[in-house]
């Protein structure tokens, strides 16, 4: 996924990760996509930068496994906006991938030592 | 998700998604339009989104399939040389799969349809000392079993299809001359017991079947249609079968003998008064009826088998002594199991033998496309790089492959079609049975043609996207490098070149043997002019004439035939020249030992009148001809052919030499006269059986005691005229119903009568010519298909080679060498093979022609010609090399 903005500081997300982190956000409640994309990009102190392109055919992707679900409603500045929940399915994939991803993190810490 | 989002709502999100963005741009400090203007950069390619959520709701599928499909039609039609080399030549392996099926596909459904409760059917069997002896029994045994065992719900009897003469029916649109049919002697039950009913009318009832009252008859459907046109009142009509008028009281079944040739059902009890050669019913030792029972519920094969044994047992007592080890075997599934279980064995043998045929046709092309592949690395690399998956590209080198198999599969099943009709015509089945291109055979067609895309497409295509997208774009030449270094001539590969290259040698050699021997029939033919002799004969035995009105009848028309205009000659005759004579019975010759086995030395005989050597035109070679004085009552003679003669006194005289059958215990007959060698053309290979010729008023004293099929008084008429054959024929014709309209009259010339015993060795040449043609395609492919992958292979080296100065003629070789020594291998090979079996079939045949060098000759240049072209037409690929465009590929 290439990363977008000039800023040396962002980092580009691995594959098949935008899955969890979108499956994240939506454990605080319904939310749009394109509030998805704020939430990523400010819990991750902005290191995190999510391709608005490549959001939609993931969350539409998502859906289709029904992890998440969708309904149309009105955001909070009054616009119509398409917004996600996480299904029951969704809560267990997530458990899933949060431990498999913190064991991948640990391990590849524990390779790569203290920091030098 | 089973309801699928539509295109409009997700467009619609990402405007609201552009919307909601500005605005908490706008609420960061950004003017509104500069806001909206940073929300889109942020989203990036909005189309790639659209274009993703369209990939992943379509079912992109069908999307592909049509672009793959559209795609590889262009490839296709672009390389139009190969894809008719393809197209026919799996079509031609699926069709021959596809008629075989057909085949098999039609007896199975007549098979099927026939019997009802299949699984209490079983077979009653003939044994002795309880092995399975023969299938028939005889009428008492069928009587006795019937009315003693308590195993069986019903026992059903068949006898052998009889052949009759069916006198003139009266008026309408039928015809008025008699005319030849079959038919088969029934129980009463023959409907009944296998769950079926008579179509109209009703069956025989028991008392018909032990002949009490009127005779009746019931008509087999298919001759009801054909030869009544289904015409119902045809119920209560009277039929004269040998000249016996019959009662029509029934027509069968339409299941009920569909393929086989009987016209007619009647009743067991009729045989020994229709037929008045033998009276089969009275005879224990006939063995002549088909028996088949269906089990009573609740009881097992084994359980019928012990009460028929016990039985058995019982008639034996009451037998005579040399019957006295007869019983009955009991075999599930109806009469003839065996003939079953052959059947489907030999069903497979064929469909393992065609599919070899198909296997070999797939690995060519395989090849071929391996080869294709090798050339079209480039294409499919610059594709990958693309951004195209494997799995896309894999697709669409399938797509192409089904193509071409489906478009060769439906050419297949057409030719199919013609070849099965051809198998048809060959096999002579009856009424009834008939092929149809039906959706059993459809549907085998379609997946064979899909199962052999699949298989001879899959290993190249998935060969053509191994690679990395650097070595292919490179345009390097290691793809597959390594495999076309092997340099030995018994890879598998070359196999597939040599094998079929023979085999197309052996068949087209069989199909040249053929064309040859009608050739030879026709060209030299019999050393006498057959255009304008006429044969004529009747079935007087089976209508009803005896002995005296048969010879007054013969004697009268025989005069009347010689006052009609153009006729220069007539003779009588119990066999017709070219064609078998009364029997093959053992010969004794004066002073040798008596011996009667089949190992004795056996002749022919035909009974003839004086004039008979004078009307064929061909003159006595030695000693005298038969005249009106050798009679009945005069001096014993006979004559013999000219290989009788050299078999039996090869160094000596022959005339004044006595002979007689070794059977009769009649006088020895004296030899007066060497007669010619007369070709017997109806076996394919032209033998001269050794012949004695007895004159007509000493037939039936030659013959006594010896069984033969007509009467050795009845006597055909052979006719020699000097005008038009055909006129000659009605006017002989008219005469003869002049004298009796109920005779059944056959009147043809010679000529024509050569030509129907030439039909099946016509069809026989042809399906071999199509066979071996098949062949030569498989083997065309494989050459093409190995050279267009050499050449491939080897266009750098060719291009150094011509940059390095090497001439057109030098590149030829190069390429060309390896071809040619697989070529020569097959041909040679195929020669072996063919010289082997005519050494085989010689020694099995006493006659056989042959191979004649010409022959040879001429199929080993057509095969060497043919196959010179295939390997030629890629090989020129290699001298267009241009050295240049090669050396700046590198």
């Amino acid at each position: 996924m290439p990363t977008q903005g000039p800023s040396d500081e962002r980092i580009a997300l691995l594959q098949g990760t935008l899955d969890l982190l979108i499956l994240r956000t939506l454990i605080f409640g319904r939310q749009h996509g394109q509030g998805v994309a704020r939430a990523i990009r400010q819990q991750s102190e902005e290191v995190l930068l999510v391709d608005h392109g490549t959001l939609y055919p993931a969350l539409q992707r998502l859906e289709e496994k029904g992890w998440i679900e969708a309904e149309w409603g009105v955001s909070t500045n009054n616009r119509r906006a398409r917004f996600y929940k996480l299904t029951r399915s969704g809560r267990k994939q997530l458990t899933h991938e949060t431990s498999q991803w913190r064991r991948l993190a640990a391990a590849i810490g524990r390779v790569l030592g203290p920091e030098v | 998700m089973w309801w699928r989002r539509k295109q409009q709502d997700f467009n619609a999100e990402i405007e609201a998604h552009l919307r909601l963005e500005a605005d908490e741009l706008v609420s960061e400090g950004l003017t509104p339009s500069d806001a909206q203007a940073a929300a889109r950069r942020a989203f990036g390619n909005r189309m790639s989104a659209k274009e993703r959520f369209y990939e992943s709701t379509h079912w992109m599928l069908w999307d592909h399939l049509v672009r793959d499909v559209r795609f590889a039609a262009r490839v296709l039609t672009k390389d139009a040389r190969f894809s008719v080399l393809a197209t026919v030549g799996l079509s031609l392996g699926i069709g021959l799969s596809a008629a075989i099926f057909t085949l098999i596909n039609a007896v199975v459904q007549i098979e099927t349809a026939q019997v009802m409760d299949r699984d209490s059917n079983v077979g009653l069997n003939r044994s002795v000392k309880g092995l399975r002896e023969g299938m028939e029994l005889s009428y008492p045994d069928y009587r006795f079993y019937r009315d003693h065992a308590t195993s069986f719900r019903a026992v059903k009897a068949e006898s052998f299809r009889f052949g009759f003469v069916m006198g003139p029916l009266s008026g309408g649109k039928t015809g008025t001359e008699a005319e030849d049919v079959e038919g088969r002697f029934e129980s009463d039950n023959f409907l009944s017991a296998s769950g079926l009913k008579p179509a109209i009318g009703r069956s025989f009832s028991q008392e018909e079947e032990q002949l009490v009252g009127p005779p009746v008859v019931l008509l087999q459907f298919g001759f009801w249609k054909e030869r009544f046109a289904a015409d119902p009142a045809i119920l209560g009509k009277t039929v004269v079968l040998n000249a016996h008028p019959l009662t029509v009281i029934g027509v069968a079944d339409a299941r009920y003998g569909a393929g086989d040739k009987s016209g007619f059902y009647l009743p067991l009890a009729l045989q020994p008064s229709l037929l008045d050669q033998a009276d089969l019913l009275n005879e224990p030792e006939e063995h002549w009826l088909m028996v088949e029972a269906w089990l009573q519920p609740n009881v097992t094969t084994r359980q019928a088998q012990a009460e028929i044994d016990v039985l058995s047992s019982a008639l034996r007592r009451t037998k005579p002594a040399n019957l006295a080890d007869e019983g009955v075997f009991v075999s599930p599934g109806g009469v003839n199991p065996k003939k079953k279980r052959e059947l489907i064995a030999l069903a497979l043998a064929v469909i393992l033998a065609v599919s070899m045929i198909l296997l070999i046709a797939c690995s060519n092309l395989a090849n071929v496309l391996l080869a294709r592949a090798v050339a079209r690395r480039r294409e499919i690399g610059v594709r990958l790089s693309l951004g195209a998956s494997r799995a896309r590209v894999i697709c669409q080198l399938l797509t192409e492959n089904m193509l071409l198999a489906l478009g060769a599969g439906s050419l297949g099943l057409l030719f199919s079609r013609w070849l099965a009709k051809s198998l048809l015509v060959l096999l002579d089945p009856g009424p009834g049975f008939d092929v149809h291109l039906d959706h059993r055979v459809i549907l085998y067609g379609t997946v064979l043609s899909l199962a052999a895309g699949f298989s001879f497409g899959l290993a190249p295509a998935f060969a053509a996207t191994r690679m990395s997208l650097a070595q292919a774009l490179h345009a390097d030449g290691s793809f597959g490098a390594s495999r076309s270094k092997t340099k030995r001539i018994w890879s598998p590969r070359n196999g597939l070149v040599i094998v079929p290259l023979a085999v197309s040698l052996m068949l087209l050699m069989g199909a040249g043997l053929m064309v040859r021997c009608v050739q030879r029939i026709y060209l030299s033919g019999p050393a006498f002019d057959t255009s304008r002799l006429i044969r004529m004969w009747f079935r007087l035995n089976l209508q009803g004439y005896d002995e005296t009105r048969t010879r007054q009848f013969q004697e009268n028309l025989r005069e009347r035939i010689a006052a009609i205009p153009g006729v220069t000659s007539v003779a009588l005759a119990s066999a017709m020249p070219l064609s078998n004579g009364m029997g093959w019975f053992p010969l004794l010759t004066e002073g040798s030992a008596i011996t009667a086995g089949d190992s004795s030395p056996h002749a022919d005989y035909n009974i003839v009148s004086a004039g008979f050597f004078k009307t064929i035109g061909a003159a006595v070679v030695h000693g005298r001809a038969f005249t009106m004085s050798d009679r009945e009552g005069s001096p014993a003679v006979v004559m013999v052919n000219q290989v009788l003669a050299r078999t039996y006194w090869p160094n000596e005289e022959p005339i004044g030499k006595r002979v007689r059958l070794a059977t009769a215990a009649s006088t020895f007959f004296e030899i007066i006269g060497v007669a010619p060698d007369l070709e017997d053309a109806k076996r394919p290979f032209n033998t001269v059986r050794p012949t004695v010729y007895v004159p007509y008023g000493q037939g039936k004293l030659f013959l006594k005691g010896a069984r033969t099929d007509m009467p050795p008084y009845q006597m055909q008429f052979l006719i020699r005229t000097s005008g038009d054959p055909v006129r000659v024929k009605a006017a002989l014709r008219q005469e003869a119903l002049a004298r009796d309209g109920s005779l059944r009259v056959h009147v043809q010339t010679i000529g024509e009568m050569q030509e129907t015993m030439m039909g099946p060795l016509k069809m026989m040449s042809m399906l071999l010519s199509v066979l071996g043609a098949l062949a030569l395609v498989m083997a065309s492919i494989g050459i093409y298909a190995i050279m267009a992958y050499a050449v491939s292979q080897r266009t750098r080296e060719i291009g150094i080679r011509v940059a390095l100065g090497a001439q057109r003629p030098q590149i030829l070789a190069l390429v060309m060498h390896r071809t040619m020594t697989l070529i020569a291998c097959g041909i040679a090979f195929g020669l072996i093979g063919a010289l082997v079996l005519s050494r085989i079939l010689s020694s099995a045949l006493a006659d056989f022609g042959g191979l004649d060098s010409a022959t040879c000759v001429s199929v080993a240049l057509l095969l060497g010609v043919v196959a010179i072209l295939a390997s030629y037409m890629p090989a020129r690929k290699a001298l267009r090399v241009d050295p240049a465009h090669v050396l700046r590929c590198e």
